[in-house]
């Protein structure tokens, strides 16, 4: 394979790339609001005991380290093919990194200041959003960035369960090894992956110089 | 005669219950509420688990307008008894009023909205501004933004910040002394009648925190709250409250009277012990230089004829002069020789003034300027820096044993009620303990 045939693959097939990719990042974006709002009330909801955050955490970590393959063929049976075993398995794999960030960062907030919260006659749900939420959101944010660069790479393998993304391409490559164009196909699928990682990357720090407050910015 | 700080200058304050806003009064629309008073009946705290309860059945009352200080070794509890007010430690049997209002059972969020809360490092939210901090409760409670923005620059106008410099700045771009300010703010901003302040200068340097307290006592002379004050340092609750609170472990009150009492005469070997080595020293620190007798002294102007300065000091009971600038402040002393020294020439004969103490500074001010000066004296200012007087060494030491001896007196006389009291209570011990 010469850099000259890949250019021109890449100009021959940029349609079908680009909708890919399109479908790639639209199903981890979406996922990923899943697994925000999810993790985030998970969250929310145990930090405050010390076994419940644990176990939380535990669960979220032992959901991790099941093969993606074989998470999404369990899931076959059981949802069918296509998306929906992609949006499940992605939004539980989203999970860890946000539940536990937002375990930690919640946890970290100052005592002192959710004392003068509670002192100056903030009600439990104006502290949590006016203050606890508020202080916590950075490493939140550094929770569902990681969590996004693990899912831009585990959708890949949405396609073995005929998801949509860019695992398509790289499938379609990998199966027909040998042929003209594979290698080429998988080289593209993996390269546009990158890419949008990187995309979504910058978006973040967008996000967190928008959304962290000037006073507590690093 | 110094005036004593145990009364309040409220002179609306009958009695504790009739006096100040209740805390239903304390709406929006009240100009400025001034204080409530505090009752706290009975107060246990227990914790599952332990057999010695934090806070072992604490009565003690508050008056509306007073500033009471709770002060102690650490871990005594006085922390803990602080929080009972506001209910950030929920009591585990007692009452608390305020007002003469019964808030144990009432929302405890709904409570603490009225009560200024301030800690420690000043518990500022680092993620708002200064003019977002300060504009919290009174948001909560329901102000207009109107309303709310005047608040804010009142408040940071009332603890010396330039609000137009501050308002917009977030905690972090301020000094820990401006923090605490801005704490203070905060605490005040929807103007409730009690103020409870947890060691709120513990975190500052010293020389800031002898500003932040001078800045407290203006404070409190203007809006007459009922402040709470914790703290570990005996200094800082003489120089701050109107009554002292002295807590042995369990928030057991060892004493509980006005710094002139605790000074001249503690109750036990706990309460002496804590006020430690010089009584006499720190009693100085209670009196203001108005207070005591400030003496005359022959004056002079710097645009006074040779000939006239001349005449005064040949004449004059002192070998002294006070030389005054134009605006009359202190500008030179001058002795009789002085200008012969310097040939005639006023310009350079002469020491300058380089101390002088206002009518507000404390005692020990005074005493340390007037140590340090070489001919043991300094002069006393006006507002505007214009001369009034002048103390020396031995209007200082006059006054102290006159304040000494007074405040024995009044001591011996407050044992012989207690003790009066006693044996009208139990009449068959009465006889011993007065013979004794």
């Amino acid at each position: 394979m010469s850099a000259v045939n890949f250019w021109e693959y890449l100009g021959n097939r940029h349609q079908q790339l680009l909708a890919d990719a399109y479908q790639h990042a639209s199903a981890v974006f979406q996922c990923m609001v899943v697994a925000t709002v999810i993790g985030v009330l998970i969250g929310v909801a145990t930090y405050r005991s010390g076994w419940a955050g644990n176990l939380a955490t535990l669960t979220t970590s032992s959901i991790l380290t099941v093969p993606s393959l074989a998470m999404i063929g369990l899931l076959i049976p059981l949802v069918g093919l296509g998306v929906a075993p992609t949006v499940i398995a992605l939004t539980l794999y989203g999970l860890l990194p946000i539940v536990r960030n937002s375990i930690v960062g919640l946890r970290g907030v100052d005592a002192t200041l959710v004392d003068a919260a509670k002192g100056i006659g903030m009600s439990r749900w104006a502290r949590l959003l006016r203050v606890e939420l508020p202080l916590a959101w950075p490493p939140i944010l550094t929770g569902i960035r990681v969590s996004t660069q693990m899912l831009m790479g585990i959708a890949a393998i949405a396609a073995f369960a005929s998801g949509p993304g860019l695992g398509n391409e790289i499938f379609r490559g990998i199966s027909s090894l040998g042929s003209a164009n594979a290698l080429n196909q998988v080289l593209a699928g993996t390269l546009a992956v990158i890419v949008l990682a990187l995309l979504f990357d910058a978006a973040y720090v967008l996000i967190g110089r928008l959304t962290i407050p000037r006073g507590i910015r690093a | 005669m110094p005036e004593s700080p145990a009364t309040p200058e409220s002179p609306d304050s009958p009695g504790p219950s009739a006096a100040g806003a209740t805390l239903a009064e304390a709406a929006p629309g009240d100009d400025t509420a001034s204080g409530a008073s505090i009752e706290l009946e009975h107060l246990t705290k227990r914790y599952p688990g332990t057999s010695v309860p934090a806070v072992d059945d604490v009565s003690l009352e508050i008056k509306a307008g007073e500033t009471v200080v709770f002060v102690g070794p650490s871990g005594g509890g006085k922390t803990t008894l602080l929080k009972m007010i506001n209910r950030l430690i929920e009591p585990t049997s007692g009452r608390i009023r305020i007002g003469g209002e019964d808030v144990t059972d009432m929302d405890p969020v709904r409570l603490r909205r009225k009560i200024g809360y301030a800690i420690q490092s000043s518990g500022l939210f680092p993620h708002m501004t200064v003019g977002q901090n300060i504009a919290l409760v009174p948001r909560m409670v329901g102000w207009s933004k109107s309303r709310i923005k005047g608040r804010v620059e009142e408040m940071l106008d009332l603890v010396g910040l330039d609000p137009g410099e501050f308002q917009g700045r977030y905690p972090r771009q301020l000094s820990g002394g401006q923090q605490q300010r801005v704490g203070v703010a905060r605490a005040l901003a929807a103007d409730p009648p009690v103020l409870l302040m947890d060691e709120p200068f513990g975190a500052v340097d010293p020389i800031t925190r002898d500003h932040l307290q001078d800045e407290l006592i203006r404070l409190q002379h203007e809006l007459h709250k009922t402040i709470v004050f914790v703290t570990h340092d005996f200094d800082e609750a003489i120089k701050i409250g109107d009554r002292i609170v002295v807590l042995r472990d369990r928030s057991q009150i060892a004493q509980f009277d006005t710094p002139e009492a605790i000074l001249t005469n503690p109750a036990d070997d706990f309460v002496s012990g804590f006020v430690g080595a010089g009584a006499a020293l720190k009693r100085l620190n209670l009196t203001r230089v108005r207070d005591v007798e400030i003496r005359d002294w022959p004056t002079v102007g710097v645009d006074d004829p040779l000939q006239g300065i001349f005449e005064a000091l040949r004449s004059g009971r002192t070998n002294e002069l006070l030389m005054l600038d134009r605006r009359g402040r202190p500008y030179k002393w001058l002795r009789r020789g002085d200008l012969m020294r310097a040939k005639g020439s006023l310009a350079a004969a002469g020491t300058l003034v380089h101390d002088t103490v206002t009518r507000d500074a404390t005692l020990r001010d005074a005493l340390e300027a007037v140590l340090t000066d070489n001919a043991g004296r300094v002069a006393v200012t006006g507002r505007r820096g214009e001369y009034t007087g002048v103390v020396d060494m031995e209007t200082l030491m006059n006054s102290v044993h006159e304040m000494l001896e007074e405040d024995r007196l009044d001591a011996m006389e407050h044992q012989q009620e207690l003790a009066d009291q006693r044996a009208e209570r139990e009449p068959g011990a009465g006889g011993g303990e007065a013979g004794a």
